[in-house]
């Protein structure tokens, strides 16, 4: 402690030993002496450790980066490989349409022959229009209890939704129904597995 | 004694000296230590846990890469195969132009086989229909089209008729009928057939450079 010892007074007195003056600048430089040089150690070390680590982590993520440029502009940037992942993209993108289709197409004759097998012989089909699992019939008809019991047959098919709709055109309405053909349209959902 | 005394204080004063001392050096100590922690090793360990992630994320994208060019080696493995003649017969069945050849020539063999006659054909843009339930089916190349046929023959075999129109390749979907009211002579009746085909809008799709 050569600072500190230049302004102590010398005893030999065990007994009346000399107290150490209180100066700031003295205790510092014995914390810097004693724990700060410790400390100084410490943090040198771990500054030299994540030196090293950093500079071994940099070198892997610039082989990387050098790694995928290569790639990129090697292999990927090349126009006939451009080309070709448009191509097997555009490709990959119809076999899954098709697949899509294939798998939602409704077979729409299975349910026309159903239909036409219980429709009654009085009533004459003139359309029929299929949205998804709704089927729409346009038909006529020469009386209103034929058309009440089609349409209750109809809610008992256990194929067929109960939610039956029946509407009579104005024409039908207005004139004398039991003298001329009565034009109506029916509307049902069938019901689907999935349901 | 009164000597005695005297060093008895001093000793106790020099023990309670050195005490405030060490407490004081611990209290500085540990503020100093705080400071680098906050101070120096924080960044530093973030910094290293940043280039980590990085490092990371670059291994991703180069396993990602990988991925792709072996795929597109495999795909082009395939395509010259085998498949190229596939997606060249499937330019028949999901046409890029609206003409619908394999469809046009099918139809009227199949018509003539279930013993109808075609009397019209023709393409029209499909439209959704306004009411009732709308299809769930949405492709992504694939656009509905629709087709509408006039055939004559003997209603007891429309249900061939359609079914065989139903297994073409394109996996039509009869999407209206219509009878006529009249029975001709020969105990025929007309039928308006609308059907829902695809096709693809994209004129080169087939022919990519």
């Amino acid at each position: 402690m050569p600072l500190a010892s230049k302004n102590l007074p010398q005893s030999i007195n065990l007994l009346d030993p000399v107290l150490e003056p209180e100066d700031i600048w003295t205790k510092a430089y014995n914390w810097i002496v004693n724990i700060g040089r410790v400390l100084l150690v410490f943090v040198e070390i771990i500054v030299l450790a994540v030196f090293y680590i950093r500079y071994t982590y940099d070198k892997v993520k610039n082989d990387l980066t050098e790694d995928i440029n290569r790639k990129i502009l090697s292999v990927l940037s090349l126009p006939e490989n451009r080309r070709d992942e448009r191509k097997f993209r555009s490709y990959l993108n119809l076999i899954d349409d098709i697949k899509l289709v294939q798998d939602n197409q409704k077979l729409n004759s299975d349910r026309l022959a159903i239909i036409l097998d219980t429709l009654p012989q009085e009533f004459e089909l003139q359309t029929i229009s299929f949205v998804g699992n709704r089927v729409s019939l346009s038909l006529l008809s020469r009386d209103f209890d034929s058309i009440s019991a089609y349409t209750a047959d109809l809610k008992e098919n256990p194929l067929i939704d109960e939610n039956v709709k029946v509407s009579l055109s104005k024409e039908a309405e207005e004139e004398d129904f039991y003298s001329t053909d009565i034009e109506f349209t029916v509307s049902f959902k069938f019901i689907t597995s999935e349901e | 004694m009164a000597k005695s005394s005297l060093s008895r204080e001093k000793a106790l004063k020099v023990i309670e000296n050195s005490r405030q001392k060490a407490v004081g050096y611990l209290v500085f100590t540990l503020f100093v230590v705080s400071l680098l922690l906050i101070g120096a090793i924080r960044p530093t360990v973030l910094t290293v846990i940043d280039l980590l992630t990085e490092i990371e994320e670059k291994e991703a994208t180069v396993e990602k890469l990988d991925n792709k060019i072996n795929a597109l080696k495999e795909l082009r493995t395939e395509y010259n195969g085998g498949i190229r003649d596939s997606i060249a017969d499937l330019s028949m069945v999901f046409p890029t132009r609206g003409d619908f050849s394999l469809f046009l020539a099918n139809i009227e063999k199949i018509a003539d086989s279930q013993g109808f006659g075609l009397v019209n054909i023709s393409f029209e843009k499909y439209t959704e229909p306004s009411e009732g339930e709308i299809n769930p089916v949405s492709p992504d190349v694939l656009v509905p089209w629709t087709v509408i046929i006039n055939v004559r023959g003997d209603s007891a075999n429309l249900i061939k008729l359609l079914k065989s129109i139903e297994s073409m390749p394109m996996y039509p979907e009869i999407q209206n009928v219509s009878f006529s009211n009249k029975v001709d002579d020969q105990g025929m009746t007309t039928f308006t057939v609308v059907i829902k085909v695809y096709k693809i809008e994209d004129p080169e799709f087939y022919e990519m450079k």
